[in-house]
C-alpha cells in the first residue's frame, strides 16, 4: 500500500455534478452544452477517495440497473407481484382518487405500473435513456428456466435487448444465481443438477449475448455481474460456469462477496448499515471511503450511484423493511454519484432504473419527475459539450407514450409518432426536432403523469358478505393449531387459520398430495368449512382438487367429502367454496391433489362453522 | 396549554372515583396498524379476555419500545400499561425508576415460582420483581455429530464428546481436522456477528466490554482478558489451525451451512435455530447436537436475548394484574390447557414434517407442570435424542448462566471486535494487544454518544 504517500481528494462541494436544490424539476435546464450549474453546499462533504494507484479519467459507460420483472394488463392477465408485493394491501386494479393505481411503491412511474414486454413502455424508457445520455442497461436477470416468474423475466430482457440494439444502447447482465437456489426449492432443480443448470444457462450467454456487440465488455471479455453470490460460493464451481466457449465473462460480485472468484466488486446501497431503520448520511459516506478504498488497485471498477432507498415490504406486508436511505431532495443521488466519478471507473452503474419495491428509481417518477436524469444529462455534457438533448428533451418521451395509449389518429398517427422515436434512436437530433413538430408533440418543464380515469365505486361482491357466516356463528377453526406437510417459503400452514384472508399457506411445489388437518381440540358438531383464497382479482381463477377427512383422536381419518374440483374465481363466488360436512369431530383434514394455478394447494384462510 | 392541563385533571378524577370496579389497560403490545391478521388475532383475545373479566377495558395502544423515545414518553407518563422491551434493559429501566415492581403480583399468581432463574434474575433487583419474559433464545455451541463420530470423539452409546471448555475445545477441533480434514470450528469474521459471537466467548476469558464506573459508561476493550481471548482466537488459527478457509467471509448464514455440510465440525447457534443446519443444509437431522457454549477460566456463560413484558411506574396494582391476566390469553403465560398442549403437538408434527429437530423452546419458564405437558407433546413427533439436547437445556436454566448482551451500541462494538478478529486470523504477526488499543479508542466516543449524553 502506498496509503501514506497517497493524495487524499477532499470533495467539498463537486463541481458540475452538483446543482441547487429545487431547480431541476421547476426551472427551465440549459440549452445544450449551456455549462456548468450553480453548486450546491456540501453534498459531498465527508467524502474521502484516494486518487486510485490503477485507474485514470475516461468517460464511464453509464448503464443503468435494471428490473424486466413486471407484468400488467393488457399484455398480462392481470398484475405481477412486483406491483402488488403480495396484494395484502395495494392493488394495482384499484383506482385512487387522484388517479393513479394503487401500486405497491412509495413512487409512481409517470406510465403508471407497465408491462415489461410492452413495447409503448420500453421504446419510451429508450428514448430517455438515449436523451438523458445512459449508455445501455444491466438487466437484473434469473436465467432461461422456465421456473417460478423467471420465464416472463426472461421474455421481457428479451423485447427490451430488442429495442435497445434498435436504440443503438448497450446492455449486460447481473446474474441472480439465487434463482438456482429458489428453483431447487421450487423442485424443478435438483441439488445435484445446480451447477450443470448454471453452465447450461453460462452457454446459452455465450452463444446468443456475450458475442453482441451491443453487450458490455471490459479488455475484451463480456461483464457479468452477480447479485452475490449467493448459491454458488465455491471458486471452483465458478470457474466451471465462467468456462465458456470465448473470452472468460468479466465476473464482478457484490462488494465484499465472492472474493475468491471474483474480477471485481460493486457496491449496493449498504442498507445492512441503518441503524434504527435507517441509514445515516454519515454511515453512507464512511461506507462509500471504504467501498472506493478497497477498489483503488484494480485495474477496472464498475461503481454504482444510487437516489435513496425507501422500501415498501413492511408496508406491503411482504416482509421487513431493509432499512431507509434519504432521497435528501437529490443529494444523495449527487454524493454517490459524485463519490463513484471521483474513483474513476469504467461503469457506472444506476442503481436503480425501475426497482418500485425498493424505491431506488431513477425513471421519472410523480415525486422525483426528471431530476436524475438531468443529472445524467449533465454528466454526459461534461465529456460531451455537444450533447444534442436538453432538459425539456427529456420531457418528450411520456408524450410519445400517453399519444401511443390514446387509439385517436388511427394509423397516420401512429406513423408520425414512430417517425420520433425513430430519430431519436438513429441519433439524428434534426429529424428529432422535426418528427416532433409534425407530429404536433409539445412539451413543457412539468411532470405531467399519465393517470387512469377515476373509476366510480363499483359495486364488488364483498366475500366476507357474500359467503357466510349469516347468523354470526363462530369460526371454530380461527387460531386453532394446524398441521400442514409441507410449505414453499414462507407460506406455513398457520396462516389458513389466522383470519387474514391476504396470507395463506401454499405447500412445497409439486410434491402432491399436500394436507392440512386443523385441531379444534374438542370434539364439536360441525357444519359447514368455508375455503377462501384472497378475494381480490390479483388471485384469478383456478381450480384445486381437494378431499376431505375428519377423526376424533387424530389418527384414524374417515372420508367425509371424495375428492373433486373446486372452482376458486374472484368474479363468480368471492374466491371462496363452501363444503358441508355434518359430523362430530375433532380434527379435519383437507387433502390436496391438484391446483390449476399454482403447483401445490393455496389457502388463505380455512373456516369451520358447527351446525 | 391550558385546555389540556383541564383536561388530564378531569381523567384523572374520573379514573380515581371508578378504579374500584373499572380498570383501564392501554396495551402497548398491540400490534401495528398494517399487520391486519394480527390485529383480528388480540380482538379475538379482547373478546375471549373481556368473557372472563368484564370490568377491564382493554385499548390498543401500538407501541415499539426504542431507547431515544423512551425516557421521554415515561416522564410524562404517556406509557402504556404494559410494552415489551429487549433483555438488555431491565436493569437500565429498574435503575431509572421507570418501571413498576410487580412482585405482589407475580407472586399472587404464582408465576414467581415458575420462572427460569437466570431470566428472572435479569428482571429482578434486589429481590423485586419487575418484569416477565414473552420469549428468549440463549447461544449454544452446535455440533456436527457425523464428524465427531469420524474422528472417533464419541462414547459407547455414539454421544459425542463434546469439549466441555474452550481449552478442549482447541484439541477437540484440532483432533477432527487431522483425522476429518473438515474444519474444527466455524469462526466468524465477516460481518457484526462475529463480533456477537465473540463477546460470548471472551466473558469466559473473563472479559466484560462495558462497564458504568463513577456514573460513566466506559469501555474496557483492552483489558488482560480480552488480549487472552483474542490470543485465543489467534492460536485456533495459526498454533490449531482448525477454522474454515475464510473466517473473513463467514457470517451467521454460512456458518450453518459449513456445519450443515460438514465442512466444519463444531458452530456457536441458538436453540431457535435448530432448522438452519438441518432443514436449510441438508444436515440429517439425527446428526445436530447442541451442547453448552465451552466453559473459560473464568466461568462459563450463554449470551441471551429476547423480549421481557414491563409495566411503567404508575400503572396501578389493577391494571398490572389485569395485563397479566391478558397474557394467560395470549398463551404466553406459564398454563397448560387443552388448546397449548394441542397447539405444541401441531408444532412438534410441522417440525417433524420440516426435517427440522423436535426440541423444546428456550426454557423462560421453568414451570414443571409446562415442562411436563411440552415434553408429552413433543414425544410423540420425537425426531431426535434428546441426549444430545439435554446438557443444553439443564446449563442455561442455571442461575448466573445466561447474560446478556452489552449494553450501549452494541453493533458498533461488534464491528470493532470484527475488525481485531479479521486481523488476527489473516496476519500471523497481528499484535494482539495493539489491535484492542485501537478499538479501544475507537469504540469510547462511539459508546460517549450512546450512552454518556
Amino acid at each position: 500500500m502506498t496509503r501514506s504517500a497517497a493524495i487524499y481528494v477532499y470533495l467539498l462541494s463537486a463541481a458540475i455534478l452538483v446543482f441547487a436544490a429545487g431547480c431541476a424539476t421547476a426551472g427551465a435546464g440549459p440549452k445544450a452544452g449551456a455549462g456548468s450549474r450553480e453548486q450546491g453546499s456540501g453534498a459531498s462533504g465527508g467524502l474521502r477517495i484516494e486518487e486510485p494507484e490503477a485507474r485514470g479519467e475516461k468517460r464511464p459507460l453509464v448503464l443503468v440497473h435494471y428490473m424486466p420483472w413486471f407484468q400488467a394488463p393488457p399484455i398480462a392477465a392481470g398484475y405481477g407481484f412486483h406491483w402488488h408485493q403480495g396484494g395484502a394491501v395495494f392493488d394495482p386494479f384499484a383506482t385512487l382518487p387522484d388517479g393513479r393505481a394503487n401500486i405497491a411503491s412509495n413512487y409512481y412511474p409517470l406510465t403508471g405500473p407497465y408491462d415489461s414486454r410492452d413495447g409503448k413502455a420500453l421504446e419510451y424508457q429508450a428514448a430517455l435513456m438515449k436523451m438523458s445520455g445512459i449508455d445501455g442497461v444491466v438487466f437484473d436477470w434469473y436465467g432461461i428456466d422456465e421456473a417460478l416468474d423467471y420465464g416472463p423475466i426472461h421474455e421481457s430482457t428479451l423485447a427490451m435487448i430488442a429495442v435497445l440494439k434498435a436504440a443503438g444502447l448497450a446492455y449486460a447482465i447481473c446474474y441472480e444465481d439465487q434463482s438456482i437456489g429458489r428453483m431447487i426449492e421450487a423442485k424443478h432443480l435438483t441439488r445435484d443438477g445446480a451447477l450443470a443448470a448454471a453452465k447450461k444457462t453460462f452457454d446459452w450467454l455465450q452463444e446468443n449475448w456475450f458475442a453482441d456487440e451491443a453487450y458490455a465488455k471490459l479488455d475484451g471479455r463480456p461483464v457479468v455481474l452477480c447479485f452475490g453470490p449467493q448459491y454458488f460460493k465455491d471458486a471452483a464451481q465458478w470457474n466451471e460456469i465462467l468456462s465458456v466457449d470465448g473470452p472468460r465473462p468479466w465476473l464482478v460480485c457484490l462488494d465484499d462477496q465472492g472474493s475468491a472468484v471474483a474480477d471485481g466488486s460493486y457496491d449496493w446501497p449498504p442498507m445492512w448499515a441503518s441503524e434504527g431503520g435507517a441509514l445515516s448520511r454519515d454511515r453512507l459516506v464512511s461506507y462509500l471511503n471504504g467501498f472506493y478504498e478497497r477498489q483503488s488497485a484494480k485495474p477496472h471498477l464498475v461503481a454504482t450511484a444510487f437516489p435513496g432507498f425507501f422500501d415498501i415490504y413492511q408496508k406491503a406486508g411482504s416482509g421487513r423493511s431493509y432499512g431507509f436511505l434519504d432521497y435528501a431532495e437529490g443529494a444523495t443521488f449527487e454524493l454517490t454519484l459524485g463519490a463513484a466519478m471521483r474513483a474513476r471507473p469504467d461503469i457506472i452503474q444506476i442503481a436503480t432504473w425501475n426497482d418500485y419495491g425498493e424505491g431506488t428509481v431513477v425513471e421519472p417518477t410523480i415525486e422525483h419527475g426528471y431530476r436524475e436524469l438531468e443529472v445524467l444529462q449533465d454528466l454526459r455534457r461534461r465529456f460531451e459539450a455537444d450533447f444534442p438533448y436538453d432538459y425539456s428533451d427529456l420531457r418528450a418521451p411520456i408524450e410519445l407514450f400517453k399519444a401511443r395509449q390514446s387509439a385517436a389518429g388511427g394509423a397516420d398517427r401512429r406513423k408520425s409518432i414512430g417517425a420520433v422515436y425513430d430519430a431519436i434512436f438513429a441519433n439524428s437530433p434534426d429529424a428529432y426536432r422535426a418528427a416532433l413538430a409534425a407530429a404536433k408533440i409539445k412539451t413543457d418543464f412539468g411532470v405531467s403523469p399519465y393517470l387512469r380515469e377515476r373509476a366510480a365505486p363499483s359495486a364488488a361482491l364483498d366475500p366476507s358478505l357474500a359467503v357466510f357466516d349469516p347468523a354470526g356463528r363462530e369460526n371454530l377453526a380461527f387460531r386453532m393449531p394446524i398441521v400442514y406437510t409441507s410449505n414453499i417459503y414462507a407460506f406455513t400452514g398457520d396462516k389458513a387459520v389466522d383470519g387474514d384472508l391476504s396470507s395463506y399457506w401454499e405447500g412445497a411445489a409439486n410434491s402432491y398430495p399436500d394436507s392440512l388437518t386443523v385441531d379444534l381440540v374438542s370434539s364439536r358438531r360441525l357444519g359447514t368449512a368455508v375455503l377462501k383464497l384472497n378475494p381480490k382479482r390479483i388471485w384469478g381463477p383456478r381450480t384445486q382438487r381437494i378431499e376431505v377427512l375428519s377423526s376424533e383422536d387424530g389418527k384414524e381419518f374417515v372420508p367425509l367429502a371424495p375428492e373433486r374440483d373446486y372452482p376458486f374465481d374472484p368474479a363468480a363466488n368471492g374466491n371462496a367454496v363452501a363444503i358441508p360436512l355434518g359430523v362430530a369431530a375433532r380434527y379435519l383434514r383437507l387433502v390436496f391433489s391438484g391446483n390449476s394455478g399454482a403447483g401445490a394447494g393455496q389457502l388463505a384462510e380455512l373456516e369451520i362453522y358447527g351446525e | 396549554m391550558r385546555k389540556t392541563a383541564i383536561a388530564l385533571c378531569l381523567a384523572l378524577t374520573l379514573v380515581g372515583m371508578a378504579s374500584a370496579q373499572n380498570v383501564t389497560v392501554k396495551l402497548g403490545i398491540w400490534p401495528e396498524d398494517t399487520l391486519a391478521g394480527d390485529i383480528a388475532m388480540h380482538q379475538g383475545f379482547v373478546k375471549e379476555f373481556n368473557a372472563t373479566y368484564p370490568n377491564v377495558t382493554i385499548v390498543p395502544a401500538y407501541y415499539k419500545y426504542a431507547t431515544d423515545t423512551f425516557v421521554s414518553l415515561a416522564e410524562t407518563g404517556q406509557l402504556p400499561t404494559i410494552f415489551e422491551s429487549w433483555f438488555t434493559e431491565p436493569q437500565k429501566l429498574i435503575a431509572g425508576k421507570f418501571v413498576k415492581d410487580i412482585t405482589a403480583e407475580v407472586k399472587a399468581l404464582g408465576w414467581d415460582a415458575k420462572m427460569n432463574k437466570s431470566v428472572l434474575d435479569l428482571m429482578s433487583k434486589d429481590g423485586k420483581i419487575y418484569g416477565v419474559p414473552r420469549d428468549a433464545y440463549a447461544l449454544g455451541l452446535m455440533v456436527n455429530v457425523e464428524l465427531f463420530k469420524k474422528a472417533g470423539l464419541v462414547d459407547k452409546s455414539g454421544l459425542p464428546l463434546y469439549p466441555k471448555t474452550w481449552d478442549e475445545l482447541a484439541k477437540t477441533a484440532k483432533t477432527i481436522k487431522d483425522k476429518t480434514g473438515a474444519a474444527g470450528l466455524c469462526l466468524l469474521a465477516k460481518d457484526n456477528a462475529g463480533g456477537w459471537h465473540f463477546t460470548n466467548i471472551a466473558w469466559a476469558f473473563g472479559a466484560k466490554f462495558e462497564a458504568q464506573k463513577a456514573g460513566k459508561w466506559v469501555a474496557a476493550l483492552n483489558t488482560p482478558e480480552a488480549v487472552a481471548a483474542v490470543q485465543y482466537i489467534k492460536d485456533l488459527k495459526w498454533k490449531y489451525d482448525v477454522l474454515t478457509a475464510d473466517p473473513t467471509n463467514e457470517d451467521w448464514g454460512t456458518g450453518f451451512r459449513e456445519l450443515g455440510t460438514g465442512a466444519a465440525a463444531m458452530y456457536i447457534g441458538a436453540q431457535d435455530a435448530v432448522n438452519q443446519p438441518t432443514q436449510v443444509n441438508g444436515l440429517d437431522v439425527k446428526s445436530l447436537a447442541l451442547v453448552p457454549v465451552p466453559a473459560g477460566p473464568k466461568g462459563q456463560f450463554s449470551l441471551m436475548g429476547g423480549t421481557p413484558y414491563m409495566f411503567p411506574a404508575n400503572a396501578t396494582s389493577a391494571q398490572v394484574t389485569a395485563a397479566l391476566h391478558y397474557l394467560e390469553v395470549m398463551g404466553r403465560a406459564p398454563l397448560v390447557n387443552a388448546k397449548t398442549v394441542a397447539g405444541l403437538k401441531a408444532d412438534a408434527q410441522n417440525r417433524k414434517n420440516q426435517g427440522v429437530p423436535v426440541v423444546p423452546t428456550f426454557p423462560a419458564w421453568t414451570d414443571p407442570a409446562f415442562l411436563k405437558a411440552q415434553a408429552a407433546a413433543l414425544d410423540e413427533s420425537r425426531n431426535v435424542d434428546m441426549r444430545l439436547y439435554n446438557d443444553y437445556y439443564a446449563a442455561v436454566a442455571k442461575k448466573g448462566n445466561l447474560r446478556t448482551e452489552e449494553p450501549f451500541a452494541a453493533q458498533d462494538l461488534y464491528a470493532e471486535l470484527t475488525k481485531v478478529l479479521q486481523a488476527v486470523v489473516t496476519d500471523k504477526g497481528a499484535n494482539v494487544q495493539a489491535l484492542l488499543d485501537t478499538a479501544q479508542k475507537n469504540f469510547q466516543p462511539l459508546l460517549d454518544k450512546a450512552a454518556n449524553k
